[in-house]
Formats: C-alpha cells, sequence, structure tokens
C-alpha cells in the first residue's frame, strides 16, 4: 500500500493550496473526494435533496477551514470524512428524522452495504483492505460500530434496539474500533492514523 | 507487602492512582468519541484532556482514523453535474467577499499609518524648529515701533490698489467657497461609501461565521414573473431559526407596504420579517424564524401591507428552496 503515503501527500497539498485561496486547488480536491463524501452522506440522511445540501455545506466548509487542517494530527482523507459524517448527522438529528431513517436503515443498510462489497473491492485497493479487515470482525462489532456511526445512534439507543447492556455495547464498540485500527495498521505495515 | 504498600508512601501513591484512573477513563471514551457516540459533556471534557495528554491525543487520531475508515464500506455516489458548479460559485463568491474583506482592512490600515504620521514625530519636530528659529530672529523691542510705523504706511498706500481688487478677490471668495461646498460634497459622498464598504464587509462576515455553524444552509432564492431581474440568497440555521436574507434588484415597494418573507415546512407559511430596498431594490434582513418555520424547505417573498401579516396575501416576488 505505497499509493496511501503518496495520496495522503498529494491531498495535503491541494489542502494546503485550498488554505492560499486556490480554487483549482479545491475543484481538483471536489472531483476527488464528492463521490465518496456524497455517498457517505447519502448514506447517512437517505434522501438525495439533503445529501446534496449537505455536501455542498461540507465543501465550504473544507474551504473555510482548509487553513486549520493540521497532517500532524491525521489524514486529510480522515478529515474529510470526519466533517462530511458530522455534518450529515447534525443535519439527521436538526431535521427530527433520525428515528425513521435508523428504523429504515434497519432494513436498507446492510443491503446497500452487501451491494458495497463487490463495489468496493472492484473500487480501489484501500477500500478493499478496509472491506477485508472488516470482515475479521465480529458480526456485533461491526454492526455496533456502524450503527454508530452511519446512523448516529447513541450507545443507548444501540443497546436498546439490539437488547444488549450499555457496559457490552461500550466494550464492543471499543473493542471493534481497536481491531480495526490494528488490522489497517498491519495490512498497511504502519501505524495508522 | 501490604505493609510495604501501606507504609511506602501511601498518600502520593493514592494520588498517582487517582490521575491514572481519570486518564483510563477518558482513553476508554476514546473510541466512542470516535464513533461520534458522546454526549456534549463528554466531549468537551474529553476535549480538556486531549489538549494536555499526548498519549490520548494520538490514540484519538488512531481511532479517528479507523471510523474514517467505516465510509469505505459505503457505495461511492457520484453528486450531480448542477452541484459541482453552484459548489464552486459559491466559493467564488466567498473569496471575493474575503477579498473586499482583506482591501478594507488595507485601507484602513493605511489611512491609520498615514495620520501616525502626520501626527507624529517628523511634522511636529519641524514646526517647533520653525518656531524656535522665528523667536531667534525677532528683532529687539527698541525697533518694533518704527517697523510698525513703515509697515502701516506701506498698507496705506496699497490700501488703494487693493480696494480697487477688492471685486476681484470677492469673486475669487465666492469661487474658492464654491469649490470647498464641492470638496466638502465629494468627502461625503467618499465616507457614505467607505461607510457602505464597511457595512458590506461586516455583512459577508456574518454570512461567514453563519455558513460555518453546524447546519446552515444557503439558500438561493429566484425573482419570480413580478420580479424576474430579482434575487437573493439567504443562509439559514433550522436549529436556531436565525436567518440572513440579501436580496437584490427588487421593485421598491410602494408606500405602505413592504416585502414579507415566508418558511414553508410543509404546512401553512409560517410569517417571518418584513423589509423594504434601497434605491437600487437591495436589502439586508436578518430574522428569526417561528418555530414553525425552522424545518422550511421553502422560501416565499411576497409584497404585503408594510407591517407584515399572518399568512400571504400579496404576490410572490422571490421563491426558493433548501434542495
Amino acid at each position: 500500500m505505497n499509493a496511501r503515503p503518496e495520496q495522503d501527500q498529494a491531498d495535503a497539498q491541494l489542502l494546503h493550496a485550498i488554505a492560499r485561496g486556490d480554487e483549482q486547488a479545491f475543484a481538483a480536491l471536489y472531483d476527488q473526494y464528492s463521490s465518496i463524501l456524497f455517498g457517505l452522506v447519502f448514506r447517512i440522511l437517505h434522501t438525495r435533496p439533503e445529501a446534496e445540501d449537505v455536501l455542498q455545506e461540507v465543501f465550504l466548509q473544507v474551504w473555510q477551514q482548509a487553513p486549520s487542517f493540521d497532517p500532524s494530527r491525521g489524514r486529510p482523507f480522515t478529515w474529510l470524512v470526519t466533517l462530511a459524517r458530522s455534518r450529515a448527522i447534525d443535519r439527521l438529528r436538526a431535521t427530527g428524522s433520525r428515528e425513521r431513517t435508523a428504523q429504515k436503515s434497519g432494513e436498507e443498510a446492510p443491503r446497500i452495504e452487501e451491494e458495497a462489497a463487490d463495489v468496493a473491492l472492484l473500487r480501489d485497493e484501500e477500500g478493499s483492505v478496509v472491506r477485508r479487515a472488516l470482515a475479521e470482525l465480529s458480526e456485533e462489532q461491526r454492526s455496533t460500530l456502524l450503527l454508530a456511526y452511519l446512523d448516529g445512534m447513541s450507545q443507548t439507543e444501540i443497546a436498546d434496539r439490539t437488547g444488549q447492556p450499555l457496559g457490552t455495547v461500550k466494550t464492543r464498540t471499543r473493542a471493534g474500533l481497536k481491531k480495526l485500527h490494528g488490522l489497517l495498521s498491519n495490512k498497511f505495515g504502519q501505524p495508522a492514523v | 507487602m501490604a505493609r510495604l504498600v501501606v507504609r511506602g508512601g501511601q498518600k502520593p501513591r493514592r494520588k498517582f492512582s487517582r490521575r491514572l484512573m481519570e486518564h483510563e477513563e477518558y482513553k476508554e471514551l476514546l473510541a466512542l468519541e470516535a464513533v461520534g457516540a458522546l454526549s456534549s459533556e463528554e466531549s468537551r471534557s474529553l476535549g480538556a484532556h486531549l489538549s494536555t495528554c499526548a498519549e490520548c491525543r494520538r490514540e484519538a487520531a488512531q481511532m479517528r482514523y479507523a471510523a474514517a475508515s467505516l465510509a469505505y464500506t459505503v457505495v461511492p455516489v457520484a453528486p450531480p453535474a448542477h452541484l459541482r458548479a453552484r459548489v464552486l460559485d459559491a466559493v467564488k463568491a466567498l473569496k471575493s467577499e474575503a477579498e473586499n474583506v482583506i482591501d478594507i482592512e488595507d485601507a484602513d490600515e493605511k489611512s491609520g499609518e498615514s495620520s501616525g504620521t502626520f501626527d507624529g514625530g517628523p511634522l511636529r519636530a519641524a514646526s517647533k524648529d520653525g518656531t524656535w528659529q522665528l523667536l531667534a530672529s525677532r528683532p529687539p523691542l527698541m525697533y518694533g515701533a518704527l517697523a510698525a510705523a513703515l509697515v502701516l504706511a506701506v498698507l496705506t498706500v496699497a490700501s488703494a490698489m487693493l480696494w480697487n481688487r477688492s471685486s476681484e478677490y470677492e469673486a475669487e471668495v465666492i469661487r474658492l467657497s464654491e469649490d470647498a461646498n464641492k470638496s466638502r460634497a465629494e468627502t461625503a459622498r467618499l465616507s457614505e461609501e467607505a461607510e457602505r464598504a464597511r457595512s458590506e464587509a461586516e455583512r459577508a462576515r456574518e454570512v461567514r461565521e453563519m455558513l460555518g455553524t453546524p447546519g446552515a444552509r444557503l439558500i438561493h432564492l429566484a425573482g419570480t414573473d413580478s420580479a424576474p431581474g430579482a434575487r437573493a440568497s439567504m443562509v439559514f440555521e433550522p436549529t436556531t431559526g436565525r436567518a440572513l436574507l440579501l436580496a437584490s434588484a427588487l421593485p421598491p415597494p410602494p408606500a405602505g407596504k413592504a416585502y414579507q418573507l415566508w418558511y414553508i415546512a410543509g404546512g401553512p407559511p409560517q410569517p417571518g420579517g418584513t423589509f423594504t430596498t434601497d434605491r437600487e431594490g437591495g436589502s439586508v434582513m436578518r430574522d428569526q424564524a417561528p418555530a414553525e418555520g425552522r424545518n422550511a424547505s421553502v422560501f416565499v417573498v411576497t409584497l404585503e401591507p408594510a407591517g407584515g401579516v399572518k399568512a400571504p396575501t400579496g404576490g410572490k416576488y422571490l421563491l426558493g428552496s433548501a434542495s
């Protein structure tokens, strides 16, 4: 996975140029990441107009906050995904449709993610590595992480939904994420941050 | 062994273990933070700890990295092409607003510098030197009377000539006074322009600040058939209901009328604030959406009796939707 540090460096250079007001660099970053980020916010919000709206907000936020991006504190990809995910979850909570989408996602999300398996494997190497790493987690760990991250459910909500004690949910989240991190670090052959 | 623990400095040991326990507790929160599962209180508390603990910062970055990789489980979806154009346009607008702010700040700095020089050292020192030279060259008092008489004689002769030219001077005075009026008007115009630029910059700041808040939306409203050239941009924060509407090219409303904004969330339109326009049809309105209007996805501006109404009665002038 030698491409990863190179990609990170290229992305960090784009963000650096954006911080200086370079619109071309901004357009390049948009072209590079708009599909994966749009897929993510669409998956969280379940409605296309809301997702379009949030994607626009995310990229405007990228433009405004690029000067505060610090490569020593994480990868550009992590920064972008974290921004997009938290904007989408904020929107989900603000529109009060969390219950509705959480119920919906219970039926639809696994199907979407199942479809994603093949697509992601073909899509790029990093995606396939992540998919394989996720497959090594227990089903409980994987679903707990996805309910929290993609459905914006609190640990208590996950406990209610799965019928597990709160402590178990927290343990699964911690153990699942640590294991995922360990697997990714091994596969990329370096500490992953 | 137990005695050793008790005797070997129980107090520092307890203190250490308490600090350790806190640190361990925070470490337990890191994975939950990365998947966005902490309460805002827990987040704040963890944030304070992270600012002082490099080990937790490192682990937080690792957990966030692992969490962000979950994005790869989702099918990428290409956003529509019009969205790309909209985002790039919005960024262009933000950039030019930012440049305006910088221009004005530069101008402020420069005028600050020049007035500093004017009030400060060089000029003041020169005038002080000049005064000393003048005092030094003043003639002794005994010659004063003679000098005054001489000056009076010269003035008497000159006054006859000057009298004849008084009308010329009068004309000159009138002309100069007209010039002075003109430059006063010019000064007023320039300061009006500066004020306008300053308030535009202030507005740009406000827009940026609002757009930066979570959940804020940027909505474009287009003119209807009643005002095809009119348009508006609106920043709306659904969580707080705060809105800022910037309209342009609206026909100035007739006397007794005003434009009113409406928030539409599926039910009846919820009344927003009223506004009139400047001569060019421009307007800036800060508004607070009623509680029932915070989920609005459609925004309309109608012409209503000044003071506003509870349900729309007049024609639509601007129309926009959040999607």
